[in-house]
This record gives C-alpha cells, structure tokens and sequence, in this order.
C-alpha cells in the first residue's frame, strides 16, 4: 500500500526513538520516519512556521505525552483545532498509564491509546501490530488538501 | 427577716374573719340620679307637704284616708318606675360590654329582682286600693301576698352580692347570722302579736308576724352583706337600708294597730310608710356596690362582725328576761305563749350564734395551720435565700411601672457590694446611675411586658471588678393577676464564661491547626501524585532503554559474545523487567488509595471470581487442568465492582501462584456467616479464598499485607510484595477487615469482609511510601 506516506514520531527520548525505529524496521514498516523532538518541532511540521511551510502530512502520528516544550495533550489539542489535521490519525504512545492522561488523550480525539512496554521483545509485537493496523488495515482520512 | 431583706408586708395588718373581698359587678351603674329621678322625687316631697297640709287643716278621716292613698300609690309607683329605669340601664351597660370581660360583666340580675319586688308591692297596692274602695278588702288577702313579695325578691336579688365568694364554713357561719337575725326579729314580733292576739286566729296571726318577720329578715340580709362585703353605706344603699328599716317599723306598728283595732289615717305612721316606700324604692333602686378598702370604716365593720354573736346571746339575754317577767303574768294574759316563743327564739339565736363560733374555729384553726405552714416555708425559703451562692433581687413595680429594689440577699451584697441605706428603695437609675441603670430597668421593662421570666447575661462592674451574671428574672403577680414584684435570680458565670471563651479559643486554634495540616497533607499528596507520574514515565523510560539495547546487543552482537556474556544481558533484561512491574504495581497501589470506592449493589462477586479463574486457567492450559476451583454460586454483595476484581484476581492469582509447585491443587472462594458473640450486631458474611499451596509461617502473618514484604524468595515464587497491601487497602477503604491464616507447606486461607467498619479517613499512612529498593 501507502509506502512513501511519512509518519511523523514524536518523542524527545533519543533512546526510545532509537528503539522505536528499530522496531519499525524489524517489523519491515518501510515508510519514512519523521522525528520531532518536542510538541513545538510537531506543530511547526505539520502547521509550518512563518518562514517554513508545512511539512508533508504524515499517515500517523505516534505522540508521547511527557513532552519537553507543549505537552503531548497540548499538541493532540491544536492539531484537532486545526482543520488541516482534524482528521489525522493519532496515536498516544506512552509509558503512562494514569487514567487521566487516556482521558485526556481520548477527550481530544486520540485515535488510539498505547503504553508503551518496558520489554524490548513485548515492544517490537506492539509496534509490529500498530504498523499493521494503522499503514494496513485502517483506511486513512482523505487528504484535506486535496479535497480543497 | 434578715436584715438584708426588706420585704413588704401584708396589708392586712389586723386580722379580719374573712379574707378580702374583690369588687363586683352586680349592683352597677351610676352614681347621681337623672332629672327623672329628681323630679319624681321632688313630686314625692311636695306630696308628703300637701297631704300633711290638707291632714292639719281638714283633719277628715275619709279625706285623710283617701290622701294617704294616693300618695302611697304615687310614691310606690314612682319607685318602681325608676327601679325599671335602672334595671334597663343596667341590662344596656351589660350588652353594651362596656370594659367588662365576658361573663364578669355588670350583672343586672339584682335590679330586676328589685323591679320584680317592687313590682309586686305595687300590685299589692293596687288590689288594697280597689279592696277598700269597693270595700271588699279582706285580711289576710290577696294584697298581703303581693306585699310579702317585695322581701323575698330583694332578697333573691342582694344574694349573690353576699354569697358570691363565700365557701364553705365562712358560708355556712354568714347564713348562720342571717339566720340567727331573722329568729331575733321573728321572736320579737311573736312577742308582740301574740298578747294581742284577741279575736284573731292563728293563720291571721301568722300572716302579720311574717311582714316584720320577712321585711326585717331582708334588713338582716342586706346588714350582713353591708358587713361581710365591707360596703361603703352611702347614697342609694344608706338611703335603701334606712328606707327598709322604716318600712319595717311602720309595718310592724300597723299590723299592730291592725290587732289593736287603733290604726287612724293621716298619722305618723302613714309618714312613716310614705318615707320607708321612698327612701327604700329610691335607695334600692339607685344602690350601688362601693367596696371598702382601708382604715376605721373597716375596721369598725370587722368588729361589729366579730361581736355579732354577742348581740344574738344579748338579745336572747333580754327575750328570756322579759319571758320570765310575762310568765309570771299568769295564764290567760297570753304571757305564757309570750314567754314560750321568746324561750325557742333566745335557744334559736344562742344555737345559731354557737354553731357560727365553732364553724368560723374550724376555719380559723384551717387557716392557723396553713399560716404555720406558710411560716415553716417562709423559713426554708429564708434559708435559701440567706445561704445560696446565687444572687437574690427583689423589684417593687410601682403603679407608675416604675421598679424599686426592695431586698437583696446576703450573696448578692457580697457579690455586688451595694449601700443597703441608699439601695433598697432606689430605682435603678437613682443607684446606678443614668448609663447603667437604664440597661437594667430595659430587662425589667421587658419581664412586665412578656408577663413571663426571662433569661439574660448582663456583664456589670461591682467595686471587686467586673463580672457577667446569669440573671433570670420572674414575674410576681398579684390575686388580679398584676405584676407587683419582679425577682431576680443571678448567677456569677464569670469563670464559665471565661473558661468558655478559653475553649472557644483553643477550639479555633486547633482547627486552624487542623486546616494547616490538611493544606500541609493535601500539598504531600500532590506531590506525591507528581512523584507517582514522574515514576511511571520517567522510570520506565530508562528501563525500556536498558531493556531495548540489551536486546539489541544480544540480536546485533550476540556472535561476538561469549555464552556468559549473553546470560548476563539476559539478566539484565530479566531485572528491568522486574523493575518494570514493581513500578507498575506501586502506580496501582497509589491509584487504589487515591480513586473514590463507587459502591454498587448487587455486585455479583461469584461471577467475577468465576471470570478470573477461567483467565487463570487459560494462562496456563496444561496446569489449569490440574487445578480444581471451587466457587460458591450466588455471592451478592455491595462494593466497587472494579476495585472488588483487583482484590479476586489478587487473592486468586496469589492462591494460583502459590500452589504452582504442586501435582493438583484445590483453590476455593466462598463465603460463611459469623455470628456475632455477644448478639450485639447482625451475623456478618466473611469471604474467603482458599488454597492448599505453599502456605506460610503464622508467625509472619502480620507482615502479609505490608508493602513491599515476601514471605517467599523471587526464585520461589514471583512477586513484587506490593499485591496483598493493595488488596488490604481496597478492603480497608470499603469498611472491611481482612486476615489471612495458614500454615507452611498447608495451604493459606485468606479471609475478608466488606462494610463491617466504617471507612477510614484516608490518612497520611494511606499513601505510599517512597519506593525503597526491597531488602
């Protein structure tokens, strides 16, 4: 299917996205990868800056919540705001499992709410069903630009 | 009396027979008379000059007879007309309600029984007069019955004026004196008839002794109520009894005269019956009830009360002198029937005057005890009054409304510390002066208007220094219900109002302390909750990294690593695993204490344990068949059902768990009913998880549902330690108590209940402690 469609990581822990792309790559996810390292570098990309156009809109977000900079739950807010990512597919990707936070996350239109697990092997398995589920199997929202 | 109090005495200061009288309202109406009545009464004198006129210059019988007729009848007429007038008025100022209360209104009853009386003599009149002029008179007739009326009717009417408040003894000794008048005047006119008898017979005889015998009777009366009632004698009532004592005489001389055959018109008797009809119709008709108050009218009206029984042994003294004297006149003088009526009237009268002595000793006697006993009281309540801690005030209300002190008790004058000389007599003001006083004389003013004690604290400032006394303050009312005195009660509450201010104080103080605490508590606990986020992402993180890259190594490097060093990397893997469900188990723990229990009914608890196992036994299919669960159908109770599944799944996976090392296993939940000892309380259901497992020492029960405590090691069983403190503290929050039994290598019991206590307060122990490595 859709293999060129970037998909947009968002995670400040170098370690996690590390592990998160080895993931991907065990699993053969071969869409492109974009990292952002906070909730400011995310919104910048998918909204653009003043000097700096949006990037291209990715099939998934992957968002943390712990967040330097806006948190997670602030980013899921403007990108609902948003009417060029309304629709996105978003997907909390998290080590917390406070039920606030899934609250939250749900409240703004997550699309899905995932813990992240401590086990690497545990990790891989979640990662290898998202990729199937959400690149797959999900039929993404059509692409509001183009409608436009 | 003690010299402090200065109370003021009865008004009775001489003993009277009978207590006193309240004014009444049953011979109302005006004083004065109308210009009617003066008229009528100015026609009655120019009357009584013509006829004496016309008697001295004429002197003819016939016209003589003629002219006393006609100004008898006038005279007669005149007086009832005026006492119909009097009686309307009286009805008129009864429906008119005037200030009078209902049913103690002006009683114009005794009027209409004058009207009625007078009435009746009029009628008497007027048949003698038709009787003589067609000179079918006859005696005794029809005229004599109408004439004896006017006694009984007055008498009828003036009744209730004497007898009103009279009860009992005090009643019987009063009847008793008019009994013993109307004996007097009868024997005295038995004594005079009876030698005058002649050709008279005996019913004649009779009928003339019953005009002074009724007409006299009825002065007897109307005296008694003059003397018991303590009757001002003026105006219509003076004039009435004058008027009645001249009727009776001119009565009493004609009837004899009648007997003597020597009546002559135009004489003083005639006189006398036209000024006894005038002044007695008039008296009657205008008297009105004036009650006595103080002083020598009184005073001279209670002694004559008092010797009344003198003047009936007198009289009887004189009746049996004279008897004695016409006795020895000999038979056929009419002496001896003379004498023998004046024998039974002297026994009469003494007997009466006896019986009213001994009935007023007994009344005196009843009232001699219940004055020694209203002493032996006075002196308890001295007692009180000089010994209590508590202050004593008596108030005089004057008829201004104005109070004056009148006593104090010796506790108050230590208390209060006032100058006797200037205090008891002083209104408020005049003692304490135009700040103070008026705050007091505002209570008192308060007291009289609600009718009723008050209660009130007043801080006041004696020489000693300033105290807060506890006043009650009750009215004292007099017979007529008027608030005469007011007493007040007071009690120093200095100290309890200081002490209480002292505990009101410390009260405010320890909730200030208790909300700081609080604020102090609340703050732990969000920073706790913060500490429980930062462990759940910040913890983990690091552990997936360490875990994630061990992995990495061992997948990238492994060929380059020895066999050991791949081992190790697996332990390191195993160990942040671990750590990965201690923190996982911590977070659950602080979630536990930190949610709100949603009870709900009818939680089906056996279904849920029934789901658990099946989940238990589907993770472990080959042992799962080895394991035989048994769990008790129909178990219903009131809790939090998700919070109730971690306790089950808990308790069962713990049972699970423990019995792992064994061929077959036997794991039960159930339920029994515990009776309370003392029947105090209903039975209680008591839950229970049952294994035959590994089981444990008793001797560390208590230790079980410790955070982070393991009987068993890791290479035993798994486990965090963290699992059973949670479970205790979702049954601790849903009221319940839970105790685990058991034995090593026998099996554990573990034992629940839900709502037997009330839920704790979450305290400060409710919440985790930091997260100690395990020792």
């Amino acid at each position: 299917m859709n293999c060129t469609t970037p998909i947009l990581l968002v995670e400040d822990n170098q370690d996690d996205v590390d592990l998160t792309l080895r993931a991907f790559r065990k699993q053969g996810v071969a869409n492109p990868v974009i990292v952002a390292k906070d909730g400011v570098e995310a919104v910048d990309y998918l909204h653009g800056t003043g000097a700096q156009p949006p990037g291209e809109l990715p099939i998934l977000v992957l968002l943390d919540i712990n967040l330097p900079k806006v948190g997670g739950i602030e980013v899921l807010r403007r990108l609902r705001e948003n009417p060029r990512t309304k629709l996105l597919n978003v997907v909390i990707l998290t080590s917390s499992k406070e039920e606030e936070d899934i609250v939250a996350s749900y409240s703004l239109g997550a699309n899905s709410y995932i813990r992240k697990p401590v086990d690497f092997d545990q990790f891989v398995s979640v990662v290898g069903h998202l990729g199937l589920y959400w690149l797959l199997i999900n039929q993404p929202p059509p692409c509001p630009q183009k409608e436009a | 009396m003690c010299a402090f109090w200065h109370s003021p005495r009865t008004e009775h200061t001489e003993a009277s027979i009978f207590p006193r009288m309240h004014p009444s309202f049953f011979l109302p109406g005006r004083s004065g008379l109308s210009p009617l009545e003066r008229l009528l009464l100015g026609l009655a004198a120019l009357a009584l000059a013509g006829s004496a006129a016309v008697h001295f210059v004429r002197g003819n019988p016939r016209l003589d007879e003629a002219v006393d007729s006609a100004r008898w009848t006038f005279e007669i007429f005149s007086g009832l007309a005026v006492a119909i007038l009097r009686w309307r008025e009286a009805v008129f100022l009864r429906e008119s309600g005037s200030d009078a209360e209902a049913g103690d209104g002006p009683c114009p009853g005794p009027r209409g029984c004058f009207a009625l009386g007078i009435g009746a003599y009029a009628a008497g009149q007027l048949v003698w007069l038709v009787g003589s002029a067609t000179g079918t008179l006859s005696f005794p007739g029809p005229s004599d019955a109408l004439f004896l009326l006017l006694p009984p009717f007055v008498a009828a009417g003036l009744f209730p004026v004497l007898d009103r408040e009279l009860r009992g003894k005090q009643r019987r000794a009063v009847w008793l004196d008019v009994a013993g008048l109307v004996i007097m005047v009868a024997t005295l006119a038995v004594a005079l008839y009876v030698p005058n008898q002649g050709r008279f017979g005996n019913g004649t005889l009779a009928v003339l002794v019953l005009y002074p015998v009724l007409f006299l009777g009825l002065l007897g009366q109307v005296a008694m109520t003059v003397l018991v009632r303590r009757l001002r004698l003026r105006g219509g009532l003076l004039a009435a009894i004058v008027g009645l004592g001249l009727l009776s005489a001119a009565w009493l001389q004609w009837n004899l005269g009648f007997l003597k055959g020597t009546l002559v018109p135009g004489g003083a008797l005639s006189y006398l019956f036209s000024f006894g009809h005038i002044l007695c119709f008039f008296g009657l008709a205008t008297a009105r009830e004036t009650v006595s108050g103080e002083g020598a009218y009184v005073r001279w009206l209670d002694r004559l009360h008092r010797l009344l029984p003198l003047l009936f042994v007198l009289a009887a003294g004189v009746g049996v002198a004279y008897g004695v004297r016409r006795f020895e006149d000999g038979p056929g003088t009419g002496g001896r029937a003379v004498a023998f009526s004046l024998y039974a009237g002297a026994g009469a009268m003494v007997l009466c005057a006896m019986l009213r002595q001994v009935l007023l000793l007994f009344e005196q006697d009843r009232e001699l005890a219940a004055e020694q006993r209203l002493r032996e009281r006075e002196l308890y309540f001295q007692a009180i009054f000089e010994n209590t801690g508590d202050l004593i005030l008596q108030l005089r209300v004057d008829e201004r409304g104005d109070f004056r002190y009148c006593g104090i008790n010796p506790a108050g004058h230590r208390l209060i510390g006032v100058d006797l000389a200037r205090f008891i007599g002083a209104t408020p003001s005049e003692y304490f002066g135009p700040v103070r006083g008026p705050v007091f004389e505002a209570n008192y003013r308060r007291c009289v208007a609600e009718g009723r004690a008050i209660q009130y604290e007043l801080p006041i400032a004696p020489p000693s220094g300033s105290i807060i006394l506890e006043t009650n303050l009750v009215p004292i009312r007099d017979e007529a219900g008027r608030i005469t005195h007011l007493l007040a009660v007071s009690r120093n509450v200095t100290a309890q109002k200081n002490s209480l201010d002292a505990a009101k104080a410390l009260n405010a103080q320890l909730e200030q302390r208790i909300a700081d605490r609080t604020s102090e508590l609340e703050a732990a606990y969000r920073e706790m909750e913060a500490f429980s986020y930062s462990v759940s992402h910040d913890l983990r993180s690091p552990l997936r990294g360490i875990n994630g890259f061990c992995n990495a190594l061992i997948e990238d490097f492994g060929a380059l690593l020895p066999e050991e060093g791949r081992r190790y990397l697996d332990r390191v893997r195993d160990a942040s695993r671990r750590m990965a469900r201690i923190i996982d188990d911590l977070l659950a723990l602080s979630r536990v204490s930190r949610s709100a229990v949603a009870p709900a009914d009818g939680v089906n608890l056996s279904a849920l344990a029934l789901r658990i196992t099946e989940t238990l036994r589907a993770s472990a299919p080959e042992r799962g068949a080895k394991v035989a669960f048994a769990v008790s159908l129909g178990l219903v109770d009131r809790c939090d059902p998700r919070l109730m599944e971690h306790v089950l799944e808990n308790l069962l996976g713990n049972a699970w768990k423990y019995t792992g090392r064994k061929e077959a296993a036997r794991i039960e939940f159930g339920c029994q009913l515990e009776r309370d000892e003392t029947g105090a309380k209903p039975p209680r259901r008591v839950y229970y998880v049952k294994d035959d497992g590994a089981g444990f020492d008793m001797a560390f029960a208590g230790k079980l549902f410790q955070n982070f405590q393991r009987l068993h090691s890791q290479a035993e069983f798994e486990g965090t330690g963290v699992g059973l403190a949670i479970v205790a503290r979702i049954i601790q929050r849903h009221g319940g108590r839970i105790w685990a039994e058991g034995a090593v290598g026998k099996g554990a019991t573990f034992s629940f209940t839900l709502g037997e206590e009330p839920p704790s307060v979450p305290s400060a122990a409710a919440f985790p402690a930091a997260p100690h490595p395990a020792p």
